[in-house]
């Protein structure tokens, strides 16, 4: 909403009639700011003897019954009467709107009843409703308000309805609902922003009528009590001399048509500004996401790129995650106090063999996590917000836009009846409002940017009709579509040949350049990490046994991250020689001790190491990690390959 | 030759809806006994469906397969069975291949209680034995498939071709689901079984550094075609055709060397709609889009020629300098 806001001012101001609009609604600002202060006093100061004055240096309009100052008293009301009629306004729209546009979007049997609902309620005069409801809770500022409000509310409902019944046929209602959009993000995402335009004129026009219904009922002497006093409450007191000293009433009375027509203007100046054309021509320069300063809780990529180079920020912080599956005696914990920044930027490789909690420690950070997944951290943080304490709201807002999932099957993360296009551009409609157009453009931009051929045809196509690979680039282009400052990729390649793969892996580190989008890349192949990551993070049963530089992959300290390179098997390993494996297998038993989990298959194990478990501790490289109690720098002795 | 598998001219054909598609378009290969063929190709290049076909598992419309110098191209059901002991095949994916209802010790020696007459002690004592031989413990024999990871399950699926001790074992992508770790152990596995059994194994992969570690000989497929096959050393010393030298400069490694071809930009061609004349030209490096005076390579079909060294389907061979 921030983002669609943004050019407001620009667009307000590209009305028309905006002027007009402004000054009134300046004039009405200062005048309901000091009016009480400044004419108060004069405003109250009962003279009966100068009753029905006409105008006068001491009373510019002259007097009303009691003597007072008719213009300084209509000036001090200014205040209040705004107030009263803004407030009922509110308490319209909270009603009218919401329980319109759920008429509209509820199927055709509540609708039909709700409908009818709304045009017995219109029926009804409004100010009966408030006189009713003012009977019940006694005159007085609050059963006004609320009575004019819900007097008025069926207007907007009606309003409401017909226009969210306009576009609940829409397709891009449609689509929204075939991919799961949470029924309150159909509400914001979709109906409210598509039918603002109108809503706000007739919010405007509603304003109008509750300025009027207010002043009426004040005026009647059911509203704003005595001693206090607004626009109706002052029309009262002129009134009963209107033949012979008319300024008593047409003072009061002009400020409520003046009041009125701003109301008017106002809406109609707002409603303009939301007119998409309009308001993209206003606020070009806002509308890209990237370096808008006012996006504070969101770095941008381009921020991200310059604070990589300088002191790089994370974009992700993990303390302390826990993973459990299953319940009970069978209870798997799958990650076991993961400590993890992914700095704005990096190629970050996760290795491990299967079952170290590769995976899952990402679709924890991704929110991604199956239900039967239990997950406990100190810090879960994404792009400063705090996944693990934030609502699901606040989560799925810090994550919709700026983090994207590659998996390993590109098969099973497409939908097969879907058209690609329709797949790619999905998000973005739902989460940045985009138009079919433009996000169809984003898509072949995005599609191009992949490698893939005829990007167009490739749109309309469904996945079957795409090769392996070029359903990964597919993906990828997917991942890509809203900009993402984290992709995680995982065992992206697996799945693909070498020479597809190559493609990928090549893609993967050119959006990583270009955009300075961060790469989580997951792959339990050393060599494939190896070649692209800046910094490598070793996994063993769920925990981090070591993080290194690229560089300092030759001779890393972990005896696990030497087996596994060891096991590498690349185009240099020897055919003649076996190759070096991990004796034992990794197990659940394994982490049952209080050691070191990987004890039991380590071939450097001390009787500490049964015992106690080793830390995660700085090593002598820069950012080097090792937790193991016979860490060392020393270079391997003897690696096969 | 009197190899152990001979296959001449095989085509496997997909009937289907546009036009036939001929996944497998006339490929020769020889296998000896106890010996590893590799086979590496791009996804779709045909090499599970060469698998398949001389499995009898795909529509195979022309050529023979023959083991031991007996025609098993058509076998009929029944003569198939018999064959299962000495054909095996492991399949790529290790979740797809288990039934996930029958314990995993139940499974492996499924196969042996088909064809051999055992007690169930006995079948008990054989799968926990294959059980131990891949590297798992007896215990697990009561285990279900999704107790396994896919690394187990694939060890499962290894055990259970290995119970009837065939004298093939075609292993389609065996590894490409495992962790390197796992995967250099199974590989050490099937040496360690090659050498004790004298198994000869068809290893079928896309991934060319485990082909070439296991393989004696490597035969490179590309759409539907066996474009080059050599002593395994020698292919990846001095490939001769392009394409083999495009594959062998996209595999990943620590230290990336810059020397290698690179494929042109450009997907991988439709197998329904293969390119007329070299079926690479479209992406070849050093074909027609490339040099203008190898417009042949773009109408003629190079055939496979024989030489002391292997067998190579290029006009332009690379030469051992590695340009041609
Ligand atoms: N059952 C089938 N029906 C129709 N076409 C098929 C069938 N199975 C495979 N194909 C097609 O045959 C061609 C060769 O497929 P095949 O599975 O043999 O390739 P591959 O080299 O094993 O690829 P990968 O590395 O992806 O396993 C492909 O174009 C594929 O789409
Ligand atoms: S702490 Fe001990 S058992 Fe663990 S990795 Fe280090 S040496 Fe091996
Ligand atoms: S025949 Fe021509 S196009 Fe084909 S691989 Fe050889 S040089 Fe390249
Ligand atoms: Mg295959």
């Amino acid at each position: 909403m921030r983002r669609r806001l943004r050019g407001l001012p620009a667009a307000v101001l590209s009305s028309p009639t905006a002027p007009l609009a402004l000054l009134l609604v300046a004039a009405f600002v200062v005048i309901g700011v000091i009016g009480p202060g400044v004419w108060g006093d004069a405003a109250v100061k009962v003279r009966p003897d100068l009753a029905y004055q006409g105008p006068s240096a001491r009373a510019l309009l002259g007097t009303d019954s009691l003597g007072r100052d008719v213009l300084a008293r209509t000036l001090a009301a200014t205040r209040l009467s705004l107030l009263l009629a803004i407030a009922a306004t509110c308490v319209a729209t909270v009603i009218g709107v919401p329980a319109g546009v759920l008429a509209g979007l509820a199927g055709p049997r509540v609708r039909r009843w709700t409908a009818r609902g709304v045009g017995l309620a219109l029926a009804v005069p409004g100010i009966l409703v408030a006189l009713f409801l003012i009977a019940v809770t006694g005159p007085g500022n609050l059963g006004m308000v609320l009575g004019v409000g819900i007097g008025i509310s069926p207007l907007f409902a009606r309003a409401a309805q017909t226009l969210a019944t306009s576009i609940a046929e829409l397709d891009y209602m449609a689509a929204a609902k075939v991919i799961g959009v949470s029924r309150r993000r159909l509400l914001t995402r979709y109906v409210l922003l598509n039918t603002a335009e109108p809503l706000i004129l007739q919010i405007g026009v509603g304003a109008n009528l509750s300025l009027v219904a207010v002043a009426a009922l004040s005026y009647l002497g059911v509203g704003v009590q005595a001693p206090d006093y607004d626009w109706g409450a002052v029309l009262h007191s002129g009134l009963e001399a209107l033949y012979t000293s008319p300024l008593a009433a047409i003072t009061p009375g002009a400020a409520i048509t003046l009041a009125g027509v701003m109301f008017s203007l106002l809406g109609e100046a707002i409603a303009r500004s939301l007119n998409p054309a309009l308001r993209i021509a206003a606020g070009r320069k806002e509308r890209t996401p990237r370096g808008t300063p006012a996006n504070d809780d969101a770095p941008t990529a381009e921020k991200s790129v310059e604070a990589a180079m300088d002191n790089a920020p994370a974009v992700a912080r993990i303390r302390g995650l826990q993973v459990e599956f299953g319940h009970g005696r069978s209870t798997v914990a799958a990650v076991r106090g993961v400590d993890l920044d992914i700095r704005a930027g990096e190629v970050l490789g996760v290795v491990g063999e299967s079952g170290s909690g590769k995976s899952v420690t990402a679709l924890a950070l991704a929110g991604l996590l199956p239900p039967s997944a239990r997950m406990r951290a100190a810090t879960l943080e994404f792009q400063g917000v705090d996944l693990a304490t934030a609502g699901r709201r606040a989560r799925r807002a810090a994550l919709a836009n700026r983090l994207s999932v590659v998996f390993q099957d590109p098969m099973s993360s497409l939908n097969p009846l879907i058209r690609i296009g329709r797949q790619l551009t999905e998000r973005v409609r739902v989460h940045d409002g985009l138009d079919r157009a433009s996000a169809l453009g984003r898509a072949e931009e995005r599609l191009t940017t992949v490698g893939l051929s005829a990007p167009k045809r490739r749109l309309r196509q469904y996945p079957h009709e795409l090769s392996g690979g070029m359903r990964q680039r597919a993906m990828i282009a997917m991942a890509l579509m809203s900009d993402p400052a984290l992709i995680i990729a995982d065992e992206p390649t697996t799945a693909l040949d070498v020479t597809i793969q190559r493609q990928i892996l090549d893609v993967l580190l050119e959006v990583n350049d270009r955009s300075g989008t961060a790469v989580l890349f997951i792959s339990h192949d050393l060599a494939v990490v190896g070649e692209i990551c800046d910094r490598i993070v070793v996994m063993y049963l769920g925990r981090i046994v070591e993080v290194l530089d690229r560089a300092m992959l030759d001779s890393p300290s972990h005896p696990y991250t030497r087996a596994l390179l060891g096991a590498v098997i690349d185009l240099d390993t020897d055919p003649a020689s076996p190759l070096t494996t991990i004796s034992g297998q990794a197990g659940p038993s394994d982490s049952a001790s209080a050691g070191c989990p990987f004890a039991p298959r380590c071939p450097e194990a001390m009787e500490r190491c049964r015992t106690e478990m080793p830390g995660l501790e700085p090593e002598a490289g820069v950012g080097h990690m090792v937790a193991c109690w016979a860490r060392t720098t020393a270079p391997i002795a003897e690696r096969v390959g | 030759m009197s190899g152990l598998l001979t296959v001449d001219g095989l085509r496997v054909t997909y009937p289907g809806g546009e036009r036939p598609l001929h996944a497998v378009d006339g490929v020769s290969l020889h296998i000896e006994a106890g010996t590893t063929l590799g086979l590496v190709g791009e996804s779709g290049s045909g090499k599970s469906t060469l698998g398949r076909g001389i499995l009898g598992l795909a529509p195979v419309t022309a050529g023979t397969v023959r083991l031991n110098g007996k025609d098993i191209t058509h076998a009929t059901a029944k003569a198939r069975r018999d064959l299962c002991s000495q054909i095996q095949m492991v399949f790529q994916d290790p979740y797809a291949s288990l039934n996930p209802r029958m314990p995993v010790g139940k499974a492996i020696v499924e196969p042996m209680a088909e064809h051999l007459s055992l007690s169930n002690r006995e079948l008990r004592l054989e799968s926990g034995r294959l059980l131990e031989l891949v590297g798992l413990s007896a215990s697990d024999a009561n285990r279900y498939p999704f107790q396994f990871s896919g690394g187990q399950r694939q060890r499962i699926a290894i055990a259970r071709a290995l119970a009837l001790k065939p004298s093939l074992i075609i292993a389609d992508e065996i590894t490409s689901a495992l962790d390197v770790s796992v995967q250099a152990a199974i590989l050490n596995l099937l040496r360690e079984l090659q050498r004790e059994t004298g198994v000869a194994f068809l290893f079928i992969s896309h991934n060319l550094a485990v082909v070439r570690y296991l393989s004696d000989r490597i035969a490179v497929m590309n759409l539907g075609k066996i474009v080059e096959e050599a002593d395994a050393g020698r292919l990846f010393s001095e490939p001769r055709h392009p394409y083999t030298s495009v594959l062998i400069g996209a595999v990943p490694r620590v230290h990336q060397r810059e020397d290698a071809l690179r494929p042109l930009q450009g997907d991988v061609p439709d197998p329904l709609h293969p390119p007329a004349g070299c079926r690479f030209h479209t992406r070849c490096p050093v074909g027609p889009a490339v040099r203008s005076d190898r417009g042949s390579c773009a109408v003629d079909q190079p055939l496979g020629e024989s030489g002391p060294d292997g067998t190579v389907a290029c006009h332009f061979p690379l030469t051992s300098s590695g340009r041609s």
